[in-house]
C-alpha cells in the first residue's frame, strides 16, 4: 500500500471583518465548499477542501471577530474553534490598510498559542493610501510568516497553501517560535501567573498557560468557567484572581491596561514596518491654508466681502429697473380711477404700487445672495467657513454660522433672516434673527449719512461708524441675554463634517435662487400691502373732517403723531420725529423723505434744516433710536416667516423699542450732563 | 505610557485609538454615525488654542467642539512617525 | 511634491508687494474719505492715466484695501513658505490664486452693473441721465482686475492642485 498517507491538514481561516477573508475562503475551496451552523449557534459555518498534489486541507472560515474575549458569540466560536479542535494552522488575514487594529486579533491569536501565517491582504489598497508595508520585516518583528495577497486577483493564494504545507511538514503542532513581550509592569503579573499555571499538567495539556495567565487578569469569565472544570484550576482561578486585584491597584483597570499593552507593541511594530506615510491629498492641503490659524478668518472675510460686493452691485441695475418700472407704472396709472383718494392711495408717492415696487426691488438682490450662497456651500467652503468663525463666535454667545447672517445684515436685514437657515441649532438661529435686525442696513445709512454730513460735518464717518458698532455691541448683549433667559440650553454640540471639496453646480444654484426669490415674494407681498394700505390711509385721511387730504400735517398720522409726543418728550423730539419714525415703519429709507415732507423741505435740503433746528445730541440720540427700533415691514414679513410664530415676531418690535428708547434716553441724557 | 485621555488633549498630528465614548446617547448616536467609534484610528489634524479641532477617521474628516472632543476617551499615542 | 517652479515665485514676490501697496493706499483714500476728511489726500493715484481715468483706479475703501493687503499677505506667506514646507506652499499660492480671480470677476461684474445701471432708461425709451466713461465709474479698473490679469499665469502651475482635488 501507499506509504504516504494521506493526512488532512485542518486550517482555520480568521480575521477582521471585511478583511477579504470569505474571498480568501473561495479562492482556495472553490466549489467544495459547504455552509452549515455552528452546533447550537445561529452561526453560518463554512468549511471546505483544498487538495494539492496528494494532501487535503480542510479549511474552517471562522466568524470574523476584532478580538476574541468572551463578550460574543461569534468570537466564542472561534476561539473555541482553536482550542478544541487545535488546527494546524490558523491563517490570520489582516486587513494592511487598517494594520493596527487588525494586529489586534493578530496578538491574541499568538497569545492563544495558535500556529500562526498572516496574510497580509489589500496591499494593493495600502499602496494607493500611500503606505509601503515591509512584509518580511513584519514577519520578523512578529514571529510568523507573512504572506502579501491581494484576494480579489487571487494574487498570494499559491505561496500561502505552500507556507501552511511546510509549517505543517517542519514543525510540529503546537506552539509557535517567538513570544511577544509585552511591557515590563505587565509582564510581571503575566509572567507570575504563568509559572503558577505552567506547572500544572491538567491545564497546560488543554491550554497554553501564558494565555490562561492574561485571561485570568483580564477575567474572563468563559476561561474561569473552563479551568474551574479542570483539576487544580481552582488554586490557579484564585491566585489569578488575587494577582489580577493587586494589578488593579497598582496599574488600573487590568482589561483596559492589557489592551494598551497590546497597542504599544503593535505601535512598535508598525512604526518598524510601514513607510512613508499617507501623502498630504490635495484636499488636506487646501484645508491646511483655509482653516490656517492666523490667515482662515482673513480669508473668509475675503470671501464674505466679495459675495457682498458682487451681489449688491450685480443686482442694483435690476433692482433700479424694477424700482423705476413700478414708480413709472405708479405715474402712468395715476388718475385712471378718478378718485384722488384711491389714487393717492394706490399710485402716489407711498402708495400700494410704489409698496409693491419696493418689495419686487428687494428679489434681485436676494436671488443674487442666494446664488453665490449655493456655490460657495456646494464647493465645501462653508463648512471650513463654520469651523474658523466657530471659536471666535461662541465667545460672544452666538455660534459660528450667525457670522454670515449679522455681515448680510449690514447690507439688508432681509435677506439675512432667510440666511439664518444655515444656523442649524434652532436656539441659536431664533437668537440670530431677533438680533439681525440691529445690524445697520443700507436704508438706514441712506437716512444716517444725510444726517451726519450736516451735522457732524467733519466727524460724520466717525458717527457712523459709531452707530454700526453700537447695532454690532447691542446684538451681541441681547444674543447673551436671550441665550440665558428664553432660548437657554446648552448649545448644541457642535459635531460638523468637512464634505469633500467639489465642484458647485449651477444649475442647483439658479434653482435655488428662484426659490428663495419666489418665496420671499409669495410672503412679503402679503403684509407688506396690509401695512402699507394702513400706513396710506392713515396718511391720506384728514384728521378732523376725515377725508382725503394731501397735508400730511393734517393727517391721521400726524395727530397720531403729535398724540405721542410727549411720550418722547424726555428725549426731545419734536413731533415730525415721531411721524417720520412711524413712516419709518414701511421702509426705514423713507424717514428722510417723511422728514423732507413734514418740514416743507426737499429730500436735499431737509438735512440741513434739520441742523438749524436741532442740537447734534438729540439728533444722535434720534438716530440710534431710528437704528435699534422695530424693523422695517418688509423685514418684519421675513421674521414672521422665518420665526413660524406670531410670538416671536411681536417679540422682535417690542423690545426693539423698549431698547431703543432707552438708549436713546441714556445717550441724551448722558450727552447732555457731559457736554452741556 | 498609555493610558486612555480624552480626545481633545491629543496634539496636532497624534494619532489615537478610541476606546469609549462618554456622552448621552443622542450625542453618542451621532458620533457613532461618523465613524467615531471604539477601534476607529483617529488623526488630529488642526487643534490649536480653544476652539473646535479638526480629526480624520477613516477617510472622512470631522470638526468637533472641545466639548464634545472632551468626552470621546481615546488610548493614548505618540506622534505618528513620518 | 511641488511642481511651482522660481519663475511663478518670482510673480508671486511681485503680487505679495503689489497687493498690500494698493491695498494700503486705498485704506488710507478710503479712511479719509470716509471718517477723516481732514487729513487730506483723497488724491493719491498709482497707476496710468487714459483718458479721464486711472488705470488701476484705486477708489477710496477702507474695506476693499483690507481685502487686498490680505491678498498680498496671503502671497507672501506662500513665498515665506517656499523652502521649509513647498508643499504648503503651493496651496497658499492656489488660494491667492482663487481669490486674485474672484476679485478680478467682481471688478468686471461691478462695470458691467454700471454700465447696465446707466444704459437701461433706453428700453423703454427713456433718457439718460449721463453717458457712462470709465472715469466716472466710482470703481473703473480697479487693482482688482489689474492684478487679477497679473495673477493669471500662476493657474498653469497650479492647475495639478485643481485636479487632485476635483477629479
Amino acid at each position: 500500500m501507499a506509504n504516504v498517507k494521506r493526512r488532512m491538514i485542518k486550517v482555520a481561516l480568521a480575521g477582521n471583518p471585511n478583511v477579504g477573508k470569505s474571498v480568501i475562503f473561495n479562492n482556495l475551496t472553490g466549489a467544495h465548499q459547504h455552509v452549515g451552523n455552528w452546533p447550537g449557534k445561529t452561526v453560518d459555518k463554512k468549511e471546505g477542501f483544498h487538495r494539492v498534489d496528494d494532501k487535503v486541507i480542510y479549511i474552517v472560515d471562522l466568524p470574523g471577530t476584532y478580538s476574541l474575549t468572551a463578550l460574543s458569540v461569534e468570537e466564542m466560536i472561534a476561539r473555541d474553534y482553536i482550542i478544541y479542535e487545535r488546527p494546524d494552522v490558523v491563517v490570520d488575514i489582516v486587513d494592511a490598510s487598517n494594520l493596527e487594529r487588525n494586529l489586534y486579533l493578530t496578538m491574541q491569536l499568538l497569545e492563544l498559542g495558535a500556529n500562526v501565517v498572516v496574510a497580509l491582504n489589500k496591499i494593493d489598497l495600502a499602496e494607493k493610501a500611500g503606505m509601503r508595508i515591509d512584509h518580511r520585516k513584519l514577519e520578523e518583528e512578529l514571529g510568523v510568516p507573512v504572506i502579501p495577497t491581494i484576494a480579489p486577483k487571487k494574487k498570494g493564494m499559491k505561496e500561502l497553501v505552500e507556507k501552511i504545507i511546510e509549517l505543517v511538514e517542519g514543525n510540529p503542532r503546537g506552539y509557535s517560535g517567538k513570544t511577544l513581550c509585552y511591557e515590563p509592569r505587565v509582564e510581571r503579573f503575566i509572567e507570575r501567573l504563568q509559572g503558577e499555571v505552567a506547572s500544572r499538567e491538567e491545564i497546560t495539556k488543554l491550554l497554553n498557560p501564558r494565555w490562561v495567565a492574561i485571561k485570568l487578569l483580564e477575567g474572563d469569565e468563559d476561561v474561569i468557567k473552563k479551568l474551574s472544570e479542570i483539576e487544580g484550576g481552582r488554586e490557579v482561578i484564585k491566585k489569578g484572581m488575587k494577582l489580577r486585584e493587586e494589578m488593579s491597584r497598582e496599574l488600573g483597570d487590568p482589561e483596559v491596561v492589557i489592551a494598551d499593552a497590546r497597542y504599544t507593541v503593535i505601535k512598535d511594530i508598525v512604526s518598524r514596518t510601514v513607510g512613508e506615510l499617507k501623502r498630504l491629498t490635495a484636499s488636506d492641503l487646501l484645508d491646511s491654508v483655509l482653516l490656517d490659524k492666523y490667515l482662515g478668518i482673513p480669508i473668509f472675510f475675503v470671501i464674505l466681502w466679495w459675495w457682498f460686493q458682487i451681489a449688491f452691485i450685480g443686482s442694483a441695475p435690476f433692482c433700479d429697473i424694477l424700482g423705476d418700472g413700478f414708480a413709472a407704472l405708479g405715474e402712468v396709472l395715476t388718475g385712471i380711477t378718478g378718485h384722488p383718494f384711491i389714487d393717492y392711495l394706490f399710485f402716489g408717492e407711498y402708495g400700494i404700487i410704489q409698496g409693491i415696487g419696493a418689495v419686487l426691488s428687494f428679489v434681485p438682490l436676494i436671488m443674487l445672495l442666494y446664488f453665490i450662497l449655493s456655490l460657495l456651500e456646494d464647493s465645501g467652503y462653508m463648512a471650513r467657513a463654520a469651523f474658523v468663525m466657530e471659536k471666535a463666535m461662541r465667545k460672544v454667545g452666538l455660534s459660528g454660522r450667525t457670522i454670515i447672517p449679522m455681515i448680510m445684515g449690514f447690507g439688508c436685514n432681509v435677506p439675512a433672516v432667510y440666511a439664518t437657515r444655515i444656523i442649524p441649532d434652532e436656539n441659536d438661529r431664533m437668537i440670530a434673527i431677533l438680533t439681525n435686525p440691529l445690524m445697520l442696513c443700507g436704508a438706514r445709512l441712506v437716512f444716517f449719512s444725510a444726517i451726519a454730513a450736516a451735522f457732524y460735518g467733519a466727524y460724520a464717518g466717525d458717527i457712523l461708524f459709531s452707530l454700526y458698532a453700537l447695532g454690532v455691541v447691542l446684538a451681541f448683549m441681547v444674543a447673551t441675554i436671550l441665550r440665558k433667559t428664553f432660548f437657554r440650553g446648552r448649545a448644541s454640540p457642535f459635531v460638523l463634517e468637512l464634505p469633500a471639496y467639489q465642484k458647485p453646480s449651477f444649475k442647483v444654484a439658479a434653482v435655488r435662487m428662484w426659490d428663495r426669490g419666489s418665496m420671499y415674494l409669495r410672503k412679503a407681498v402679503g403684509i407688506i400691502l396690509i401695512g402699507l394700505l394702513i400706513i396710506g390711509v392713515l396718511t391720506a385721511t384728514d384728521a378732523e373732517t376725515l377725508t382725503f387730504t394731501t397735508d400730511p400735517e393734517r393727517s391721521l398720522v400726524a395727530a397720531f403723531g403729535r398724540s405721542l409726543a410727549p411720550i418722547f418728550t424726555p428725549l426731545n423730539w419734536d413731533w415730525r420725529f415721531v411721524v417720520a419714525m412711524i413712516f419709518g415703519f414701511v421702509a426705514k429709507e423713507i424717514v428722510l423723505g417723511a422728514s423732507a415732507m413734514l418740514y416743507g423741505a426737499g429730500e436735499e435740503e431737509i438735512a440741513s434744516r434739520l441742523a438749524s433746528l436741532y442740537n447734534p445730541i438729540v439728533m444722535y440720540g434720534y438716530m440710534t433710536f431710528i437704528l435699534i427700533y422695530i424693523p422695517c415691514i418688509v423685514t418684519i414679513a421675513a421674521i414672521r416667516q422665518e420665526t413660524g410664530s406670531w410670538k416671536w415676531t411681536i417679540f422682535a418690535v417690542v423690545y426693539g423699542l423698549i431698547l431703543a428708547y432707552i438708549v436713546n434716553l441714556l445717550i441724551v441724557t448722558l450727552g447732555h450732563l457731559l457736554l452741556g | 505610557m498609555t493610558r486612555l485621555i480624552p480626545l481633545a488633549f491629543l496634539g496636532e498630528g497624534e494619532v489615537g485609538r478610541v476606546v469609549e465614548i462618554r456622552a448621552g446617547r443622542g450625542l453618542t448616536r451621532r458620533l457613532l454615525a461618523m465613524g467615531i467609534a471604539p477601534g476607529m484610528k483617529v488623526r488630529v489634524l488642526k487643534s490649536s488654542g480653544p476652539g473646535p479641532i479638526l480629526i480624520e477617521v477613516g477617510q472622512t474628516r470631522i470638526a468637533l467642539g472641545r466639548g464634545v472632543a472632551m468626552k470621546v476617551l481615546v488610548g493614548g499615542w505618540d506622534a505618528w512617525p513620518m | 511634491m511641488s511642481r511651482v517652479d522660481s519663475s511663478t515665485y518670482i510673480l508671486a514676490s511681485i503680487l505679495s508687494i503689489l497687493y498690500p501697496l494698493y491695498g494700503a493706499i486705498q485704506f488710507y483714500k478710503g479712511a479719509v474719505a470716509w471718517w477723516l476728511p481732514w487729513i487730506g489726500g483723497e488724491e493719491i493715484q498709482l497707476g496710468v492715466k487714459v483718458g479721464d481715468a486711472y488705470i488701476p483706479n484705486i477708489f477710496p475703501d477702507p474695506f476693499s484695501g483690507i481685502i487686498l493687503i490680505i491678498i498680498g499677505v496671503i502671497f507672501a506667506r506662500s513665498i515665506y513658505l517656499s523652502k521649509r514646507n513647498p508643499g504648503l506652499a503651493d496651496g497658499f499660492l492656489f488660494v491667492g490664486w482663487i481669490l486674485a480671480s474672484m476679485m478680478l470677476i467682481l471688478n468686471l461684474v461691478v462695470l458691467a452693473a454700471d454700465i447696465l445701471d446707466t444704459y437701461y432708461p433706453l428700453i423703454w425709451g427713456g433718457e439718460i441721465e449721463e453717458p457712462w466713461t470709465l472715469g466716472s465709474d466710482p470703481w473703473g479698473i480697479s487693482p482688482h482686475l489689474i492684478l487679477g490679469i497679473i495673477a493669471a499665469p500662476i493657474y498653469w502651475k497650479i492647475k495639478y492642485l485643481l485636479k487632485q482635488l476635483i477629479p
